[in-house]
């Protein structure tokens, strides 16, 4: 396949030909998912060398047992759950999941006053206020709409990610969304006081 | 009312379309959805919201460069090669998918009563061809496995591959195969699953018959009270000669009969003559392992395990409270039940270890 052929060939189509131990399609595949496993990984964890170091994991996994991967419907999702799961494994190798998921949430980095202050000469001093309150919702009402909304996963997908039922995921969607408009940013005073406050730092 | 809200929210945020706009690259559908919030105050909040909530999604800054991806691929590519090379083991073998190395040769051997007393009575001459192997110093060192008591009992030989060994039947191997070929003695009946290695042709002998296994899926029934041995194909090819013609002949021996998928031929003993038969259907042996496809859909780990307990005849010990709620979708096929187990626990991200008479397994949750 030529390059420009596979830059337009559908995942699956592409996932068969890594079936079939075909290495350019396995290296396009790869390359289409590397940036949303590492930015799916800093949701866990702020030390890259570690996501990358699961992402390798998976790739070397990948190729390994190429011939013994089923058909995916999503392939997207497949990467994504194996990585969620060694991602997991890599921070706390013995702990159970329960565990993993609080710590989801004080894994996050900190929006810190640079990242405020760059966001501010942008002018998006609200979008960051988003971002901040999305920040304070609960770890798994995060994941669940950082997996519906950043990655565009169906309800089904993230429940089968999560091993939780699809009803489950639209509960959380449901509290997710409710919580983000009550705790929704409507005081812009708070949010210049807060920039200027950096700007005397 | 909040319902509604939420709804809305996610379905604007899940809509492609709609976050086109948001991100200012649709701007001609400015007046569509215009037209959409109307006079309703609740659609205006709600699009207002979303069209935040879209730019906050959109940014993603994950600062690495193509190249650095590109070489990071091929690093993967390249200790994934090594280790290929490595461990024959990690070869996933599907029949399936017709892949180079994706066949598990699978052979179901067995030797009924008739043939046991038969083979008490030729017991001199059956001994002598072992005897004589022995001393040309190919099984030196081997290990004799009988089961007596049990109804299946698992046996891993050196190479991973797998026998489950029948009531009263017993199997010698030796402890480290010849590197040009895998030999094995059966008495008595046996369900193999072997692992493919064209380098190192697997043999199984059993009284005066010898099964040759050329990287397929094949099955042998022998043991009737009239004396004869049947052999039934299911999948792929394999050799099926005797002993004689074995000794007669170095190499390829001449009078063998070849069978393919579906096909089935009979060992008449009095006539010490192999022939082709012409039924359809392959005569199988009443296995629980030879009719299980082992294909799992969202199955509770427990079940597999119970499932191959079962047809392998060995314990299987897990964390069962933490793994309850474990489940696989898998085909695990033909595959020798080392493959099985490891591939599972690489499902789970499970530890096992396998021992001469237990599989031990340490998973973690899956909530």
């Amino acid at each position: 396949m030529s390059p420009g052929l596979l830059k337009n060939t559908d995942d699956a189509v592409l996932w068969n030909y890594l079936r079939e131990g075909d290495e350019e399609a396995y290296t396009e595949l790869a390359r289409r998912y590397y940036r949303t496993m590492l930015q799916y990984g800093q949701k866990f964890t702020p030390n890259v060398q570690m996501i990358e170091d699961a992402i390798q994991d998976l790739l070397v996994h990948l190729w390994l047992h190429r011939a013994s991967l089923n058909d995916t419907p999503s392939v997207k999702f497949y990467l994504l759950k194996s990585f969620r799961h060694r991602i997991l494994k890599a921070i706390k190798p013995h702990s159970n999941e329960v565990e993993l998921t609080e710590r989801f949430e004080d894994l996050l980095p900190d929006h810190s006053c640079e990242d405020s202050l760059i966001r501010s000469e942008n002018d998006q001093a609200l979008t960051h206020q988003v971002q901040v309150v999305l920040d304070q919702l609960p770890a798994r009402q995060q994941e669940v709409i950082y997996l519906r909304f950043f990655q565009n996963l169906k309800p089904e997908e993230i429940a089968g990610l999560l091993s939780i039922n699809p009803q489950s995921v639209s509960n959380i969607i449901q509290r997710a969304l409710g919580n983000l408009r009550e705790l929704w940013p409507t005081v812009q005073p708070y949010a210049l006081l807060f920039y200027a406050y950096c700007q005397t730092l | 009312m909040h319902r509604s809200y939420t709804g809305l929210l996610d379905a604007l945020l899940a809509n492609p379309d709609f976050l086109q706009w948001a991100r200012g690259e649709k701007p001609e559908d400015d007046a569509r959805w215009d037209q959409w919030v109307g006079n309703n105050p609740d659609r205006r909040e709600i699009l207002q919201k979303a069209r935040v909530l879209a730019k906050v999604m959109e940014e993603a800054p994950v600062e690495v460069s193509d190249d650095y991806i590109e070489s990071r691929i091929r690093q993967a590519l390249t200790i994934a090669k090594q280790k290929e090379v490595k461990s024959s083991q990690v070869r996933k073998l599907l029949p399936a998918i017709g892949y180079r190395w994706a066949v598990a040769a699978s052979l179901l051997l067995a030797v009924g009563i008739g043939m046991v007393i038969y083979g008490m009575r030729k017991d001199n001459s059956h001994d002598a061809v072992v005897l004589a192997k022995e001393e040309r110093g190919q099984a030196a060192d081997s290990t004799r496995i009988l089961n007596m008591d049990r109804v299946v009992k698992y046996v891993q030989l050196p190479d991973g591959s797998s026998v489950v060994l029948h009531r009263n039947s017993s199997i010698r191997f030796p402890n480290r195969f010849d590197p040009a070929k895998r030999e094995v003695y059966l008495s008595g009946e046996a369900f193999f699953e072997v692992t493919k290695n064209p380098a190192q042709p697997f043999y199984v002998y059993a009284n005066e018959l010898v099964a040759q296994v050329h990287g397929t899926s094949f099955s042998v029934k022998a043991g009737h009270q009239d004396g004869q041995v049947e052999v039934a194909v299911k999948t792929g090819k394999v050799w099926v000669y005797t002993n004689k013609e074995a000794e007669a002949s170095r190499g390829e021996p001449a009078a063998r009969l070849i069978l393919t998928q579906n096909e089935q031929a009979s060992f008449d003993r009095n006539n010490l003559t192999l022939v082709r038969s012409t039924q359809k259907s392959p005569v199988l042996l009443n296995l629980v392992i030879e009719h299980q496809p082992f294909a799992y859909s969202e199955a509770p780990i427990g079940e597999v395990f119970t499932a191959l307990s079962k047809a392998y005849g060995v314990d299987i010990e897990y964390n069962k409270d933490q793994m309850a709620n474990c489940s696989i979708t898998a085909t695990l096929g033909d595959e020798p039940l080392e493959n099985k187990i490891k591939w599972i626990c690489t499902i789970l991200e499970a530890d096992y270890e396998i021992t001469e008479e237990k599989i031990h397994i340490r998973g973690n949750s899956c909530l």
